[in-house]
């Protein structure tokens, strides 16, 4: 009988070798691409680490005492106020001023339409000079609601969206 | 056929058959063959890998930096020093510093122009000396400016290169430069917390904490510098602290220097006269014998002393510099402070009482807090009865400014025994007198620091210390004088004029204590260089600008005297407005 040259079992061992060669050879190479990877991210962390050590070293710089002082002194019209005018609490502060009259809605007047300089002219005399309340340019308090409510609207459907 | 079985040389030599050299050769052909195949493929997969697989996510530049990257071995930076709110006081930064391979620089002579221009300080001949030279390494300059690295770049000489090196950066300049020190240029501390903490920083884990704010640091500063100006005094020490747990909100000594260079710096700058420096305060002791009285003596606010005449005990004659020439009760001692008053004081204290009081309060011994620059106070030994009648009036015994505060703080605030703070740290000192500070241990009664703080509000109201008044803020203080010691005694010229201001009075919370070195008199104090006329309108305004910052709470002064003071009042006999006292 004629011997087998190769035995299977050899066959399967060294396919299972390359195989598994093969495997740790793309394992090896995503070790070392992630490791590549890792040392990339550890550059750039030490990067941003020495540029906010540089920054944070440069706000305190910046923002020295003496600095703040005199920029203080020539950018803004304003000085530390003296302890009399510090007030120890808010219930020392004085009471708001309240106006006498209740606020009223101004009447409505009817808008002039000015065809020509004459009815200019004509129309110059009755025209209102001065009401003691001049007209509000938003109607009060509910058209503040209406835009703080479409705000809201407005948030929640961002929220909802993101 | 068995025999021609490559794979078997058991079986060749079971057969016994002799083979000739040619078919063993071609034997073996498959075998070589098989090698090369393998050999080249593996050739053929390693190319692949680098040009397809890796060659996507290796860029050559970031190589490059990889391999930099690596063959550095990152030097641990030294930790910063912040303030309380964590505001740098130093911190380290990575600089470049230029050195020259004399090798491979193309043209000397230009280059050597070309930095000259870029460093003016540097010399052009010593510069072309050294590309010259035969050495294969010079340091060009060290620690540059990104501005100076980029115009050495812009040279485009192969033969310059630089190294990173730490460079320890004082963000705040001179204003901490006695606590926080510095390090000489290997980064070595040489002084203040730099030093002492040498090896936590180089450790280069958490950063030192310490209690100053570096606001409060600048306040005080400005208005020590305006005082050693205006008073054209020779330098000063000064003090910020929280009387409730002693923490060091500021402290400041001058002249100071720049950290950054200390070598420019004389010794007179870079002496620490708060920690460092031991003084004879002067009538700011008046504080500390006259609380031994309260304490000892259970005295009352109306007991009197005889200072009509210049008190003569054991060849030692004690007067006033402005004497009332009357009997004073016990407030109009302390408010005009008067030395013989002070002395009769404590002779009735008694001098083993005095002694021992002063010790407890921690005069005697220099307070560890993490700084190692510390004097030791001088303390008269042995200790005869007229010493305890000089010590009442705070001659003939020498302190460092923080010990006088850190007294002061225990008088005035709870009564128990206060120890400054410098450092929020667990593993240092700092923690030890963090922890001292929480268990009590009293030195005065708590009726003793409630008259104490009546009598301090009295000399600001009334006596002494009135520049140093902030309306709403209930100051209260006191004034010291003490003529420094010359070769021939004291000398009446030379002298250091300090105030001691606590606030607000009715429950204190912090003190602040300035002290200027030989201040002349100028025309707005009339000619006076006392601590009425030179201190106490600094730490007026110190307390002023910290009230602010730190929202202490203004109390409202309605007519009259104020009502800390109303009861001291009736023992007051007021006669004229007193301008000058110790």
């Amino acid at each position: 009988m004629r011997r087998r040259i190769v035995k299977l079992s050899t066959v399967v061992s060294f396919s299972l070798a390359i195989a598994s060669g093969g495997l740790l050879y793309l394992i090896s190479q995503r070790v070392h691409e992630a490791e590549s990877v890792l040392s990339r991210l550890e550059g750039q962390l030490d990067r941003e680490e020495e540029a906010i050590r540089v920054l944070h070293a440069e706000w305190d710089y910046l923002n020295h005492p003496a600095r703040l002082e005199q920029l203080a002194r020539q950018y803004l019209e304003m000085e530390a106020p003296e302890t009399n005018r510090i007030l120890a609490g808010v219930t020392d502060l004085p009471e708001p001023f309240i106006p006498a009259l209740p606020p009223q809605k101004p009447a409505y007047r009817p808008v002039i339409e000015i065809r020509s300089v004459s009815a200019q002219r004509r129309a110059e005399p009755s025209a209102p000079i001065a009401s003691p309340f001049p007209p509000p340019t938003v109607s009060g308090a509910s058209s503040h609601d209406d835009q703080f409510n479409a705000l809201l609207q407005n948030l929640g459907s961002h929220g909802e969206g993101g | 056929m068995n025999r021609f079985s490559p794979l078997s040389r058991n079986t060749m030599s079971l057969s016994g058959e002799k083979s000739s050299a040619l078919e063993l050769a071609r034997g073996r052909l498959p075998f070589v063959a098989a090698f090369f195949a393998l050999a080249w493929l593996l050739v053929a997969m390693r190319v692949f890998d680098l040009t397809i697989i890796q060659g996507g996510f290796l860029r050559t530049d970031e190589r490059s930096a990889l391999a930099t990257a690596e063959s550095e071995q990152e030097p641990v930076l030294r930790a910063h020093i912040v303030d309380r709110n964590g505001v740098l006081i130093a911190t380290t930064l990575k600089t470049a510093s230029l050195y020259a391979d004399p090798k491979l620089v193309l043209d000397p002579d230009s280059v050597a122009g070309g930095l000259a221009r870029i460093f003016p300080d540097l010399d052009e001949r010593d510069l072309r000396e050294k590309l010259k030279s035969n050495r294969r390494f010079v340091w060009i300059s060290r620690n540059l400016t990104p501005e100076e690295q980029a115009r050495v770049l812009e040279l485009g000489e192969p033969g310059l290169n630089f190294r990173s090196e730490p460079r320890r950066i004082y963000p705040q300049g001179n204003l901490a430069a006695h606590i926080g020190g510095y390090t000489d240029i290997d980064g070595r501390g040489l002084a203040g917390i730099e030093r002492s903490f040498d090896e936590v920083l180089s450790a280069g884990a958490e950063p030192v904490r310490l209690t100053l704010d570096v606001r409060l640091q600048y306040f005080l500063r400005r208005e020590m510098a305006k005082a050693v100006h205006d008073f054209n005094a020779v330098g000063g020490a000064g003090l910020v602290m929280d009387v409730r747990n002693g923490e060091i909100l500021a402290a400041v000594s001058l002249p100071d220097f720049d950290p950054h260079d200390p070598g420019t710096a004389d010794d007179s700058a870079r002496f620490n006269r708060i920690t460092l420096g031991v003084y004879e305060a002067g009538s700011i002791f008046k504080i500390f014998s006259t609380a031994a009285l309260l304490e000892f003596r259970s005295a009352s606010m109306a007991q009197r002393f005889d200072a009509r005449e210049p008190l003569k005990r054991g060849g030692h004659t004690i007067s006033d510099y402005h004497a009332e020439k009357r009997i004073l009760t016990l407030p109009e001692v302390f408010m005009y402070s008067s030395n013989i008053g002070s002395a009769l004081m404590g002779e009735e204290v008694g001098t083993e009482n005095l002694r021992d009081f002063y010790r407890d309060l921690g005069l005697f011994a220099a307070p560890d807090i993490g700084i190692r620059e510390s004097g030791e106070p001088l303390v008269p030994y042995p200790w005869r009865d007229i010493n305890t009648l000089t010590a009442s009036y705070g001659h003939g015994i020498a302190v460092t400014p923080l010990q006088i505060i850190a007294a002061a703080a225990t008088i005035v605030g709870s009564g128990t025994l206060v120890h400054p703070v410098l450092v929020f740290d667990e593993t240092a000192a700092g923690s030890h007198n963090i922890a001292r500070n929480a268990a009590d241990l009293r030195i005065v009664k708590p009726q003793t620091a409630h008259r104490m703080r009546q009598l301090l509000r009295l000399v600001v109201t009334d006596g002494t210390g009135s520049n140093a008044d902030v309306p709403g803020y209930q100051v209260g203080g006191k004034t010291g004088t003490a003529d420094k010691i010359g070769p021939h005694g004291y000398d009446r010229n030379r002298r250091i004029s300090s105030f001691l201001g606590v606030f607000p009075m009715s429950s204190p919370r912090y003190a602040v204590l300035i002290m200027i070195d030989e201040p002349k008199g100028n025309k707005t104090s009339f000619g006076y260089a006392t601590g009425g006329w030179v201190a106490a309108p600094a730490v007026g305004n110190v307390i002023a600008a910290m009230g602010q910052l730190l929202g202490v709470p203004v109390v409202e002064q309605g007519e009259g005297p104020d009502e800390l003071v109303a009861s001291l009042l009736k023992h007051v006999h007021k006669e004229e407005k007193h301008l000058v006292s110790y």
